[in-house]
């Protein structure tokens, strides 16, 4: 355990019952007016050897990912941290992560409009193109910044943010210093005659700026880089549109192959919904945008920002084999989504009501040209590359195309019908050297309430490519008796494997059981080698063959 | 209201001196090394090329199977393939790191070690890397000691697509080292092609746990000799650009490095280290060592 943070937590709770010692009422109050909640979560796997679907050998046979949240409010005042155990780490998440120790803790309080955070903190600036600090257990992926976060409302409708610190890098802190602010206007609440106006604005700005030393024998680096952007929304009734713009001066790393090119990033967003009807329009397009406090870093190591993703994400094992992870160093992307409900009791809605929805996502290069006749596209130490804005690069890294169709027949009988078309560029996704994966895939979910207790849910699911990895099947059964007892059996064959020895099944067993917040599952099976990702955030997973023990709880 | 155009006055300053705080650089972008002291000498022509082979081992001295590793990689090394093998022996992760008593001993190479076990994203040790080409049937480019022997006769039984050559110079009296590199294509080539230089050092003495008695005493053995250490690097962990587009077949690319060795490095028992590898798919074409002296 880290002694710093066991000090930091002492003297929080010292302080607390220090209070309450010398006040006999005040620590009744104190003691009335405190709440502590958190939750814990445990992921243990004992590794079988399967050399058929490539699962490299564990020494250790059983790792394992842990980690419990504590919480403490008062009033104003909450504090928490957060144990971390991973001995060693489960397959597929960085080797780093080792040891066991509190790296996130914090204590916040809020007074006069001010709402003040020391420590750990987790946040976002707009849509998170210049700033955002997140974490998801199942990625792997924490990017907290340890230091100062200051929040303020000092007039309705405006909200202003300072955060000033240095991020989490696994059970250290990166080597970078990060500074930024955050300014949103609300203009509909900052006056009171436009308080219920149906048009509704508001703006926004922020900036970061990044410190990393620098003593390089060859490159000219700069120490400080700044990344800025603004941003607006109006809606008006069911529309409303948003956009914003962010740019990064010149940041030579790693992962852009230390070009000096400045970066930008725009996203804009237009929906529309009614009863019964939603669209959604949306583009993205980023030039040079891999934004950390380290520029050394890789892969999800430090980064300061974040880019969405607008590729379509889905729960559906088949069609996640081609799940898009964004790409940092430039892409344009844009997705189409309508969503329609059929009224109940028409013709096609029925009883309980039909859904459908269509959704389209693209994502292409953008355009590149030689700065000048000498020097290739991305030299190392050059101003890599001119992109003209408004134009599309020829490269496709991925498509997607889906049809839903959801409709609830009786009271015990749910049908989800869904299609989709998937272009998936291997190459830039996930750095393999092979030719663009076409994949048509048909899920059929059907969910039977056998009574108030025993539910059936079944998928099946077809995946049809010549590419990669070819074809697959997969099958799932599903038996809930609730709330407690779950049960499922699942096979996933890769039949159209163009090596007969890699046609291969990936079978899984589970079973979970629940009592009030806890739950326990167990799973035997096979794991497929891929990648796993949340947002266009990914991380590669290895193949794995074993026993799997989850225990989850929270209070 | 006074007190709110203080708080956001300020915020603005703030804001203000954060936002100015960005270093806009200028070209050139980058500080070319005077390499004028490093006269280039001629390089002999090769007459038989031959494929080579670089292993990358992930090694420590607190990993109880890596003496194994090691003597399976240098029985590799010792067979009838010649000066065809080149071994870095890279020590990196918690095994590695140095602990107080008997195991303070440091042979990480910071950050260049933890680099590359992160991006090959190595499970464990030992694991070796053939060339950085993937051990069959696996996404891996590293694999365990059962495979190395049938990996390595693979990627020797290629045929070379490179030749690459270095010639060291170096001056005891002010300890500088200028290593000359010289890469002939044997065929067009249009790969984005990287090189990396490192310099390693052998015979370093010091505490290795081991559970093998074939190979030395258990648990520790006190006098372990580490071999071809990955100690010091010329061009980052992922090396610089070496060709981008078209090259045209007998082309060739001559380069110059120059380095003050560390006065903690053995000179007489370091070597310096160079491999191309194809910056897209990470496979090594070609790689060489050669004596500092």
């Amino acid at each position: 355990m880290n002694h710093k943070h066991t000090f930091f937590f002492a003297i929080i709770i010292c302080f607390i019952f220090s209070i309450g010692q010398g006040h006999a009422q005040g620590l009744e109050k104190l003691l009335r007016n405190s709440q502590v909640s958190g939750n814990f979560q445990f992921d243990g796997m004992y590794y079988n050897k399967d050399s058929l679907i490539g699962a490299p050998d564990v020494p250790q046979k059983v790792l394992m990912n842990a980690f419990a949240n504590i919480n403490y409010t008062n009033g104003p005042f909450s504090a928490g941290f957060r144990f971390e155990n991973y001995l060693y780490a489960l397959q597929g998440f960085d080797p780093r992560y080792k040891g066991i120790g509190i790296p996130y803790r914090y204590a916040s309080f809020e007074k006069d409009k001010f709402t003040i955070t020391i420590g750990n903190s987790y946040d976002q600036f707009g849509s998170g193109l210049v700033y955002r600090a997140w974490q998801d257990a199942s990625l792997g992926y924490d990017n907290s910044l340890d230091g100062i976060n200051i929040k303020v409302n000092p007039w309705k409708g405006i909200t202003l943010k300072g955060v000033w610190g240095q991020q989490r890098f696994y059970f250290d802190k990166g080597p970078g210093i990060v500074r930024g602010g955050d300014a949103e206007f609300v203009i509909n609440d900052m006056f009171k005659k436009l308080n219920d106006k149906p048009l509704r604005v508001s703006i926004g700005g922020s900036f970061v700026s990044k410190y990393q030393d620098a003593d390089d024998p060859v490159f000219n680096l700069p120490k400080n880089v700044a990344a800025y952007g603004g941003r607006g929304s109006i809606s008006y009734k069911g529309f409303m549109i948003n956009g914003e713009y962010a740019h990064k001066i010149n940041d030579p790393s790693t992962v852009n192959n230390r070009i000096y090119k400045s970066g930008n990033a725009t996203l804009l967003q237009l929906t529309y919904a009614q009863k019964g009807l939603g669209l959604y329009l949306a583009a993205i397009r980023t030039d040079n945008m891999s934004f950390k406090s380290d520029r050394d870093a890789e892969g999800n190591d430090l980064n300061i920002n974040y880019i969405p993703s607008l590729a379509k994400q889905t729960t559906y094992s088949l069609p996640s084999i081609y799940t898009y992870g964004t790409q940092p160093n430039g892409e344009f992307g844009m997705q189409a989504q309508g969503i329609y409900t059929f009224k109940k009791k028409s013709v096609l809605g029925g009883k309980y009501g039909t859904n459908i929805s269509l959704t389209y996502s693209r994502y292409n290069a953008i355009n590149k040209k030689q700065v000048d006749d000498d020097t290739p596209i991305d030299s190392t130490g050059t101003l890599g590359y001119k992109s003209d804005y408004f134009k599309i690069g020829k490269e496709a890294y991925y498509e997607n195309f889906n049809f839903e169709f959801s409709k609830k027949f009786n009271k015990t009988f749910k049908l989800i019908v869904d299609y989709f078309y998937i272009m998936y560029n291997a190459k830039v996704i996930e750095g393999h050297e092979q030719p663009n994966i076409h994949s048509h895939t048909v899920v059929v979910d059907m969910t039977f309430n056998i009574n108030e207790k025993h539910s059936l849910r079944t998928e099946l699911q077809h995946m049809y490519a010549k590419q990669g990895e070819g074809s697959w099947a997969y099958a799932m059964v599903e038996y809930t008796i609730a709330p407690k007892w779950f049960f499922s059996v699942s096979d996933m064959y890769n039949y159209g494997n163009s090596i007969s020895e890699k046609r291969l099944h990936y079978y899984s067993v589970a079973t979970a059981f629940a009592i009030g917040s806890t739950r326990i599952s167990l799973n035997y099976g096979r794991q497929r080698a891929g990648i796993f990702c949340v947002g266009g955030v990914c991380r590669y997973v290895p193949a794995a063959n074993g026993l799997t023990l989850s225990i989850s709880s929270s209070f | 209201m006074k007190k709110y155009f203080i708080i956001i006055s300020l915020l603005v300053i703030s804001g203000i001196t954060v936002f100015f705080s960005c270093d806009k650089i200028e070209p050139p972008y980058m500080n070319v090394t005077d390499v004028s002291d490093c006269p280039v000498p001629d390089f002999p022509d090769v007459t038989t090329p031959e494929k080579t082979i670089l292993i990358e081992e992930f090694t420590g001295h607190l990993c109880v199977y890596c003496p194994t590793g090691t003597d399976y990689v240098h029985q590799i090394k010792n067979q009838s393939y010649g000066n065809r093998v080149i071994v870095l022996a890279i020590h990196a992760s918690g095994l590695s790191d140095p602990e107080p008593g008997n195991y303070s001993l440091d042979l990480r190479l910071i950050p260049h070690g933890e680099e590359l076990y992160s991006y090959f994203a190595i499970p464990a040790e030992p694991r070796a890397g053939f060339n950085r080409e993937k051990i069959d049937g696996t996404n891996n480019f590293y694999g365990t000691p059962s495979t190395w022997q049938a990996k390595a006769e693979q990627v020797l039984a290629q045929a070379p697509v490179m030749t690459l050559q270095i010639i060291n110079n170096y001056d005891s009296a002010t300890r500088k080292l200028c290593a000359h590199i010289k890469t002939k294509f044997l065929a067009p080539n249009t790969q984005n092609l990287k090189i990396a230089l490192f310099l390693s050092e052998d015979s370093i003495v010091g505490y290795q746990k081991n559970n093998n008695n074939a190979v030395g005493t258990m648990p520790d053995i006190v006098d372990y000799v580490f071999m071809d250490v990955m100690r010091d690097d010329f061009t980052g962990t992922f090396g610089e650009v070496l060709t981008s587009g078209s090259v045209a077949q007998d082309s060739a690319v001559i380069r110059t490095y120059k380095k003050i060795l560390d006065p903690g490095f053995n000179a007489k028992h370091c070597k310096v280290v160079a491999y191309v590898y194809d910056a897209d798919t990470d496979v090594v074409l070609q790689a060489a060592e050669e004596k500092v002296y």
